[in-house]
């Protein structure tokens, strides 16, 4: 056994003291209103890298636990090493991977051999559940989250978009699938993983293609301003909308057909005399995509306030063309000769095409917004703003605005954390070749945020050199040339633009280890230490695999680092954490488990149901997994508190009535034609309790046969019903609400890693 | 660490008396599932955000330092992405003949004291308590923008906040560790969009509604309710199944999901009244949630949306404008009562704060546009006096804000706070009353300068 005290003790306390002492002279306390937003205090009590302290709150008979507010300058171990049972790592493994529960067959195969595990993660990393789980876990690793139409503002030049509401809510769920469906492609195909940095390819629906393309037509230069390369070309462009026509979009958008940007409502204007409204000039391209999007404006010749006003109509985009997710190219306008002209091209012409740029007049035109049957089938899209990899997405730059005092140091600094799961503090040791585009105002040499400037100042260039404050693409030549340099960890280098990053990042010799690390937050809610030859093993594999990121998969979750199943310098350091289920986790093995889809509501699709929203209301009070600017780890808090105590019994109690006794529902069609599907007899049966107990156990709890749980557990649901059953006034439906609310908030079904 | 701290911690919001150390600690596990870093701090005496990120905190200031202040407030926020005519009727808009002002009695000019200084407003402003009168501030500044979609960014003073913080998210920093709550980060109780949600540290904030408060909180009712105990009993025995078979920190986890449950059910009546009594989201259900969530001392900010008005270009005889005018000082009414009634009256700051004000004159009666030029921010508390900040002047065809005399708080055109500095001004004033430490102030907001008039 080792002597884990010792060195934890030491690791820890050295820890702290450098931190304070180089605290004093850092950058702290600085006035920097130019820095990336540093962690403050790193995603508040919330983020708990060591989730599970020791013995805070825990049972002073239990053993190896120190009393709250424990003294760990006395000798002993810290965590003394105690291995997690295989009925505790196998059901933690395969819900992290999948959020089913374990089969007794499966435990009992780790049970007997514990290398087994292996075998069992490829045939988990096989089913679609994985890729679910993935997904999310992508989301907020590529910080593609906590987007919505306002958060898009920015982009579109200080206008929100203009829909029916459901399209809006389709897109914005796009916009943040998007990336992590580009990642998980690459895993699917056995990519290298580092191609999610500087990937050209990206996985779009329709409409995702088409609102890249309408935002790329709207340029907003530094000050705000818009500006449509469509209606640069076009100055009198108008659009109009029209009820009394029948032509179908194509028509609509075919210059040859008398019908030509007229676009029909397929439905009367409300309260308006006038079948027809127009709008001209820079208006005109964003009310056409408010109209692909189902909204048709207030009239601006419009009488009076009470007439003509905005109206919702039947969008252009299908339900399809916000789930056919295909993967695109996507690249920037090629130069055409001097002689040639988008017209010539074959481009959108004079007569109306979105062509040539306000600035660069004899380049390729960019994608058509509006050619939805293109863009259905487009496996290239033409945009002038470089998109390279997951910090050029729409929802990055959502969640990253910059402005002319911050100057993309916080794009540059959520970039390098996403990348390489560091942030600028100002420790690093490598110098800058070139301290070019360093800010002098506050970070001259002798000052405190010298250390952090110099090289974050240089590095941001190379997103200086690419976009614009809005992102959109850099058009001021003297930005554009500036020099920027990369410089990180061992590797600095003077470079060229945005690709020039991607590449530097995706190839530097940190990136395996990042990566890893954010597995392993995702597996244990807390860090692997970083000096763990357990940690540096699995590091390797992954790189020595070219980044595969199923070979990652396999053996981190196969490692002890994650089971707990044999002693690492990790688990010396902070023991083997349990967390509760967080939002994702919880409401992802609810929808498995019960084969209720989506039970908390929390898709971000329209169209929820009543019983769906009133959970969603409960869901959204749960702890959720989520990342903070400036920090380098992500928010995942851990601890059990009285509000996710009582929400979760909350969204049992709701799921309770869905699940047990609702007898099934034939369909039927009304006097007006409206059919109502048939819907099922709920899961569980009172007349089958004795089945429903069973399968809370094993199912709902995750208990499988051979746990040596499962039996008590069983025992104490079956006696819970029986004593419900002998409660005056208690029907049998009750009782069995009750032992499903019961089994609901068990620990196992509302934690990770008991 | 928080020289307050401890006898913070020994306050017990809820009885008023010395908290029980098991309330206390479960308290800091946090309402989010926040960990256990608070404790750790405690005991090690190293600050939590290093113990959080030992090495992204090297470069950073610590915010859960208290700033030895023992005048920290709460602060409850209304704020509007609607622009709604909060500016339209307050003291000082009287004072021109050309500004429009709704004909209706109910809004009538009416005369009354904010503390020594007599003031002319429409008349619900004159129903508040004078106990909120005399410690009201009617601050008349700029938002500098007159678009919607700019909510967030007039929260973030149109980019004059240090590394791009909202206001009240730089605000609940600072006062987190001095009130000792249970979490750091504000609690959104009355969005009424997404423009309205609050960021921290560059994370959207969950939307809290009142009714999602109660629902999360609530007992239940009928036979699950009658079960309930058997279930608590129950669910003990599986916690033993369970730690029967665990590791340590297995049993530490599920003493700690136990302890929680044990609060669950321990949540005092009053409170529980207060959340029962909740039926809606509207503005008087979200001052139930928002002052039961202060007496939980769950958070130093909550943000609501009490309507005056909203966006109100078609009005006619501003007939809305007074319809929720009258209805926001009943709202503002009831969260002093409500306030009273838990003995926070002295502990909690209120601000009404919007994207921005509403054209004065323009369309006359008939309703109001956007005004970038002129708003005015509310306030009462314990830290505010009572009186008028700023003024107003003719601008180009309607108003605009006057720059301020920092000393005296008038509206002045040679005033030493110029007019683009007016909206840093009313964030340091608000600040100052909330008891921030002034070097925080200036560190964090990069214009303008506290009104010191205006504070007590």
């Amino acid at each position: 056994m080792r002597s884990p005290a010792t060195r934890a003790r030491a690791t820890f306390l050295s820890a702290a003291a450098t931190a304070l002492l180089v605290g004093a002279f850092g950058c702290r306390g600085a006035v920097d209103p130019g820095m990336p937003g540093a962690t403050g205090h790193g995603g508040t009590t919330g983020a708990t890298p060591a989730g599970g302290m020791p013995g805070a709150g825990g049972d002073p008979g239990a053993g190896g636990d120190l009393g709250a507010g424990g003294d760990t300058t006395v000798a002993g171990p810290a965590f003394p090493f105690e291995a997690t049972p295989p009925a505790s790592y196998v059901a933690k493994v395969k819900d992290l991977l999948t959020g089913e529960p374990p089969t007794g067959a499966e435990l009992a195969s780790v049970t007997a051999d514990p290398k087994a595990l292996r075998a069992l993660i490829d045939t988990w990393m096989a089913t679609p559940q994985f890729q679910t789980k993935m997904l999310a876990f992508f989301k907020n690793a590529f910080q593609q989250a906590q987007v919505d139409g306002t958060a898009l503002v920015d982009q579109l030049g200080g206008r929100g978009l203009a829909t029916n509401g459901p399209t809006l809510q389709r897109l914005v769920v796009n916009i943040q699938e998007s990336f992590p469906r580009t990642a998980w492609q690459m895993v699917a195909s056995g990519k290298p993983f580092n191609g999610t940095v500087d990937t050209h390819q990206f996985m779009v629906t329709t409409a995702l293609a088409s609102f890249l393309a309408f935002m790329d037509d709207r340029f907003v230069d530094d000050k705000g301003a818009t500006k449509s390369r469509w209606v640069a070309a076009n100055p009198k462009l108008t659009v109009t909308a029209a009820s009394d026509i029948t032509s179908t979009l194509a028509e609509s958008m075919d210059p040859t057909n008398a019908n030509y940007l007229k676009v029909a409502t397929g439905m009367a204007m409300p309260n308006c005399v006038n079948a027809e409204r127009s709008f001209t000039g820079q208006d005109a391209p964003f009310q056409l995509y408010s109209m692909l999007m189902g909204h048709v404006d207030t009239d601006k010749l419009a009488p009076d306030t009470m007439t003509c006003r905005a109206f919702n109509t039947t969008p252009a985009f299908t339900d399809a063309d916000f789930s056919d997710w295909h993967l695109v190219t996507i690249r920037t306008p090629k130069v055409l000769s001097p002689s040639a002209t988008p017209a010539a091209t074959g481009g959108a012409s004079g007569a109306g095409g979105a062509g040539a740029t306000p600035q660069t007049p004899t380049t390729e035109p960019i994608s058509k917004f509006y050619d939805l049957a293109g863009l259905r089938a487009a496996k290239e899209l033409v945009l002038s703003v470089p998109r390279i990899g997951f910090f050029s997405t729409p929802a990055f730059f959502a969640n990253w605005s910059t402005n002319t005092s911050n100057l993309y140091r916080v794009t540059m600094n959520q970039t390098l954390i996403v990348s390489l799961g560091r942030s600028f503090d100002g420790s690093g040791s490598t110098i800058p070749v070139s301290e070019t585009g360093l800010d002098a105002e506050h970070a001259a040499p002798g000052t405190p945020c010298y250390g952090c400037h110099q090289t974050l100042d240089p590095m941001k260039q190379l997103i200086t050199q690419s976009y614009s404050l809005f992102y959109h693409e850099q058009v001021d030549t003297k930005l554009a040339a500036q020099t920027g340099v990369f410089t990180f960890d061992g590797v600095s280098q003077v470079e060229s633009g945005s690709d020039a990053l991607a590449t530097s990042l995706a190839n530097h010799p940190d990136f395996a280890a990042a990566w890893t690390q954010k597995l392993c937050y995702y597996a244990d809610s807390s860090a692997c230490s970083d000096d763990d030859p357990e940690f540096k093993r699995v590091v390797g594999v992954f790189q020595s695999s070219h980044l595969d990121w199923k070979t990652l998969v396999r053996e981190l979750f196969s490692s002890p680092l994650v089971t707990g199943a044999a002693d690492t310098k990790t688990f010396d350091d902070r023991g083997m954490p349990v967390s509760v289920a967080r939002l994702a986790h919880f409401c992802g093995s609810l929808e498995l488990r019960l084969g209720v889809s989506d039970p908390c509501g929390v898709s971000g699709l329209p169209g929820l149901t009543g019983a769906q929203n009133a959970i969603a209301v409960l869901a959204r009070g749960l702890p959720s997994d989520g990342y903070s600017r400036g920090a380098e780890t992500p928010v995942l808090p851990t601890d059990s508190s009285l509000f996710f105590r009582s929400g979760t019994e909350n969204i049992c109690r709701r799921l309770a009535a869905q699940m047990v006794d609702v007898a099934a529902v034939p369909a039927k069609t009304s006097a007006t034609g409206v059919m109502t599907p048939a819907t099922p007899a709920s899961k569980y049966q009172s007349t089958a309790a004795d089945a429903a107990i069973a399968d809370f156990v094993a199912t709902l709890m995750g208990l499988p046969d051979g746990d040596p749980r499962a039996a008590d557990a069983k025992q104490i649901l079956s006696e819970h019903y029986q004593a419900a059953l002998a409660t005056t006034g208690i029907k049998a439906k009750d009782a069995l609400q009750s032992t499903f609310v019961l089994a609901c908030t068990a620990p196992s079904t509302i934690s990770v890693g008991l | 660490m928080c020289t307050d701290q401890k006898q913070h911690e020994a306050r017990d919001l809820d009885e008023g008396h010395p908290m029980n150390p098991d309330r206390r600690r479960a308290l800091m596990h946090g309402l989010f599932g926040a960990g256990m870093l608070g404790l750790r701090a405690l005991a090690t005496g190293v600050p939590a955000a290093i113990l959080a990120n030992p090495r992204r905190a090297l470069a950073d200031t610590d915010p859960t330092t208290c700033f030895s202040n023992p005048k920290a407030q709460y602060l409850i926020l209304s704020t509007s992405g609607s622009g709604d005519p909060l500016n339209a009727n307050v003291p000082g808009t009287y004072a021109f003949p050309t500004i429009a002002h709704p004909l209706d009695p109910l809004m009538a000019k009416t005369s009354f004291k904010l503390g020594q200084t007599t003031v002319e407003a429409a008349a619900p402003w004159s129903t508040l308590p004078q106990a909120v009168l005399d410690r009201t501030t009617f601050f008349h500044h700029t938002t500098l923008t007159n678009n919607h979609a700019n909510q967030p960014k007039v929260m973030r003073l149109m980019g004059s906040t240090r590394r791009q913080e909202m206001l009240v998210s730089f605000f609940a920093q600072q006062l987190a560790p001095c009130l000792g709550t249970v979490q750091h980060e504000p609690v959104v109780v009355g969005a009424s969009g997404s423009g309205e949600f609050l960021v921290y540290e560059g994370r959207v904030l969950p939307a809290l509604s009142p009714s999602a408060l109660r629902d999360t909180l609530a007992n239940p009712a009928g036979p699950l309710g009658t079960l309930q105990k058997l279930r608590d009993a129950d669910l003990d025995r599986l916690n033993a199944v369970f730690k029967a078979h665990g590791t340590a920190q297995q049993r530490g986890f599920l003493d700690r999901l136990a302890q929680t449950q044990t609060e669950a059910r321990g949540i005092s009546q009053q409170l529980l009244d207060n959340l029962s009594a909740i039926t809606a989201n509207d503005p008087t259900n979200q001052v139930l949630a928002a002052v039961t969530l202060i007496k939980m001392n769950v958070t130093p900010v909550v943000s609501m949306h009490i309507p005056f008005g909203g966006d109100n270009h078609t009005d006619t005889d501003l007939a809305g404008e007074t319809k929720q005018t009258v209805a926001a000082a009943g709202t503002i009414s009831l969260l002093y009562q409500k306030l009273t009634e838990l003995g926070l009256q002295d502990r909690v700051t209120f601000a009404a704060m919007n994207v921005f004000g509403r054209t004065l004159s323009k369309k006359g009666t008939t309703g109001r546009d956007h005004l970038a030029n002129h708003h005015a921010t509310v306030m009462f508390g314990k830290g505010l006096k009572g009186g008028v900040v700023g003024g107003l002047t003719p601008q180009a065809g309607d108003f605009a804000a006057l720059p301020i005399v920092s000393s005296t708080g008038a509206g002045d055109a040679g005033g030493d706070i110029a007019f683009n500095d007016t909206l840093g001004a009313m964030g340091k004033t608000l600040g100052s009353a909330l008891g921030i430490d002034p070097a925080a102030l200036d560190t964090n907001i990069l214009t303008g300068k506290p009104v010191r008039s205006a504070l007590a």
